[in-house]
């Protein structure tokens, strides 16, 4: 088990401009966290795992795992281990070759590999597979054979690149808690990416967000919710995802839907001499008023009923611009589409303000 | 929709003919190899009178047929194996890097399969009496002279053959390798060909028919000492006589190998071997 830094690194690939797919990424992973590394597509999230697996070269700053410098060592000589999207079992070994087959490179004794592979067969629930070769498995079978190749190592690191985005909807909720319950017992220092932020949500120590190969921020998930650091956490972090527009500042209040928000007090200094802000509010910090309170004027267009509540989405005059909001609302007594509705913030201080140009967070 | 029953007709009858057309050679040969000589050199018979299995004995005294088949075999699976080899790695780095020439090496093993064999059966003639005189090593007529040849017509198909098939196992799977610890020679060696046996198998197969049927460099290339079977077949014609029916059972004997080679083709092309590697 060890610690991961990434020290300014860098991955650019030859192009004109060169296209920097991981930018100056400095992160420190700790002994044992379970890191999530989220993005969209194309964000880098991918580029800097393989930097870190050594499939993929440093082009600028350093990578160390443990005491030791990898940068430049090729991926045998670095301990990790990683579970690949595609899953890639070596498609004429059996499970048990499988995933024995990283200790009989290292030549570790045959009796040894016997008994390590059960257990982690034992651990995933793999015993009576263990002669069948991988096309013989379902998808989560194979997904776990995966895992298992990778906890038979017993490496320093586990890195895991989307595992789950092969497996339906219901079996990756499974996994993805088991995952997680696997990563806490076994206490092995993790790397997990994904573009599914309810992946990054729910199994993640800390969670780092990246675009365009730059790092966005990185915190735990609640702090990642609660405090986004700019405008771009905020809207990418969330689902469904937060309501953010930019809107003229009169004042220390904004105008939404004909009616007048007074920004928090703490945010008002932040954004004095500024023209305009980035609004945002989340769609469970909106709540429907009776139609005699003022409020939020939206024009309700779609209902989608979750059960426990319900997603009302609908459009909101933004400075003479419809813009389309989305509110959580109780699961009973929703509004119909057609209909007008008064929106109050629940609570004044749950709006998040972010700089117009840079994006940046206006209030700590 | 239902095909008009003209249709089906012409159709069945088309396939008959075609069917007959195909089978009749092979009837007259297996027929034939079991006719005595005298019935061979009288009128055609549709039924042999008489049944014998002594062309299958005969074949063998008449001429050096088991010389034949000792070069053939040397020369066709020398020539699969080598190809089989160097088509492996050059095959494995087009498909798995990115290097300076890459594409135009692609192109030239292409574009050599551009041009008829023939025009290359006088240069390769000189270029080996040439290498001959300057060093020593006897090429025309020698086993080894003759693997090069064929090692000639089979490496370019074969390296295409092989990189589109590597092209399909996906490279994850190398890259699993490197992260459980293999070296580049290991995860070929471990992964990659354990993989790509289907193709490596069709590979080597069509390296050795292609060896083991061909004449016209044969013809040229070989001495007494190194014909093979597809030129040894001749030595049955002698001035007096041509045994028509030891002919016919060494030609079906010498095909063996290559229907075999056909069976054991077929048996992996259909095995798909990469199911289940990924997703």
């Amino acid at each position: 088990m060890a610690e991961v830094e990434y020290r300014a690194a860098t991955r650019a690939y030859p192009s004109t401009p060169p296209v920097r797919a991981v930018d100056s990424l400095d992160l420190e992973i700790g002994d044992g966290e379970f890191l999530v590394l989220v993005g969209p597509s194309g964000s880098g999230k991918s580029t800097a795992l393989r930097m870190l697996a050594g499939l993929e070269d440093v082009d600028e700053g350093g990578i160390s795992i443990g005491s030791a410098d990898v940068t430049g060592t090729p991926p045998k000589a670095r301990d990790i281990a990683m579970v690949f999207q595609s899953y890639a079992l070596y498609p004429h070994m059996t499970v048990g070759e499988n995933m024995g087959f990283a200790l009989k490179l290292r030549k570790t004794p045959k009796d040894v590999i016997r008994r390590k592979v059960a257990e982690a067969a034992d651990l995933l629930d793999l015993r009576e597979y263990l002669d069948r070769k991988p096309r013989a498995l379902s998808g989560g079978q194979r997904q776990r054979v995966a895992m298992g190749r990778a906890i038979v190592r017993d490496p320093s690191v586990f890195l895991m690149d989307e595992p789950l985005s092969n497996l339906d909807a219901k079996l990756r909720v499974e996994t993805r808690a088991n995952i997680a319950a696997l990563q806490r017992k076994l206490g092995t220092t993790t790397i997990y990416v994904t573009h599914d932020q309810v992946e990054a949500m729910t199994m993640g120590d800390r969670v780092a967000v990246l675009d365009g190969g730059v790092l966005q921020q990185v915190a735990a998930p609640r702090e990642l919710y609660d405090n986004p650091a700019n405008s771009f956490v905020a809207g990418f972090i969330g689902s469904p995802a937060m309501n953010l527009e930019t809107v003229p500042l009169r004042g220390d209040s904004v105008s939404l839907g004909g009616h007048r928000v007074e920004l928090p007090r703490a945010a008002q200094a932040a954004a004095r001499g500024l023209d305009e802000v980035t609004f945002g509010v989340r769609p469970e910090s909106l709540r429907p008023v009776s139609a005699e309170e003022d409020g939020i004027r939206m024009d309700v267009e779609l209902v989608e009923e979750l059960g426990a509540d319900a997603l009302v989405i609908g459009s909101v005059d933004v400075s003479g611009v419809a813009k389309r909001f989305t509110v959580r609302t109780d699961g009973r007594g929703v509004p119909k589409a057609g209909e007008k509705l008064n929106l109050v913030l629940r609570d004044h201080e749950e709006v998040h303000l972010f700089h117009p140009s840079t994006g940046q967070r206006l209030v700590a | 929709m239902r095909e008009p029953r003209w249709f089906q007709w012409v159709r069945g009858v088309g396939l008959c003919l075609l069917t007959l057309f195909t089978v009749i050679p092979l009837y007259v040969m297996v027929t034939t190899s079991v006719k005595p000589l005298s019935d061979v050199q009288d009128t055609f018979q549709w039924l042999p009178s008489v049944l014998t299995l002594e062309p299958y004995v005969d074949m063998w005294s008449t001429v050096r047929l088991a010389d034949y088949f000792v070069n053939s075999a040397v020369v066709s699976l020398g020539a699969a194996a080598f190809s089989v080899l160097i088509a492996l790695f050059a095959a494995y780095a087009i498909s798995r890097y990115r290097f300076r020439g890459r594409d135009a090496f692609r192109f030239t093993v292409l574009s050599t399969q551009m041009f008829p064999g023939i025009l290359f059966l006088l240069p390769l003639y000189l270029i080996y009496a040439t290498v001959g005189q300057a060093t020593g090593i006897v090429l025309q007529g020698s086993h080894i002279g003759l693997i090069i040849t064929y090692l000639t017509f089979s490496l370019p198909f074969s390296i295409w053959m092989l990189v589109s098939y590597f092209d399909s196992i996906p490279v994850d799977l190398d890259e699993a390798a490197y992260i459980d610890g293999a070296g580049p020679v290991q995860t070929l060696w471990r992964v990659v060909i354990p993989a790509a046996k289907p193709g490596i198998a069709a590979v080597s197969i069509y390296a050795f028919m292609t060896a083991w049927g061909e004449t016209l460099f044969a013809s040229i290339m070989t001495d007494s000492d190194s014909t093979t079977l597809a030129i040894g077949l001749r030595d049955y014609s002698t001035q007096s006589t041509v045994y028509w029916n030891e002919v016919m059972s060494a030609s079906l004997v010498v095909s063996i190998p290559v229907v075999l080679g056909f069976l054991a083709l077929q048996r992996y092309l259909v095995q798909g071997l990469t199911a289940g590697a990924v997703k």
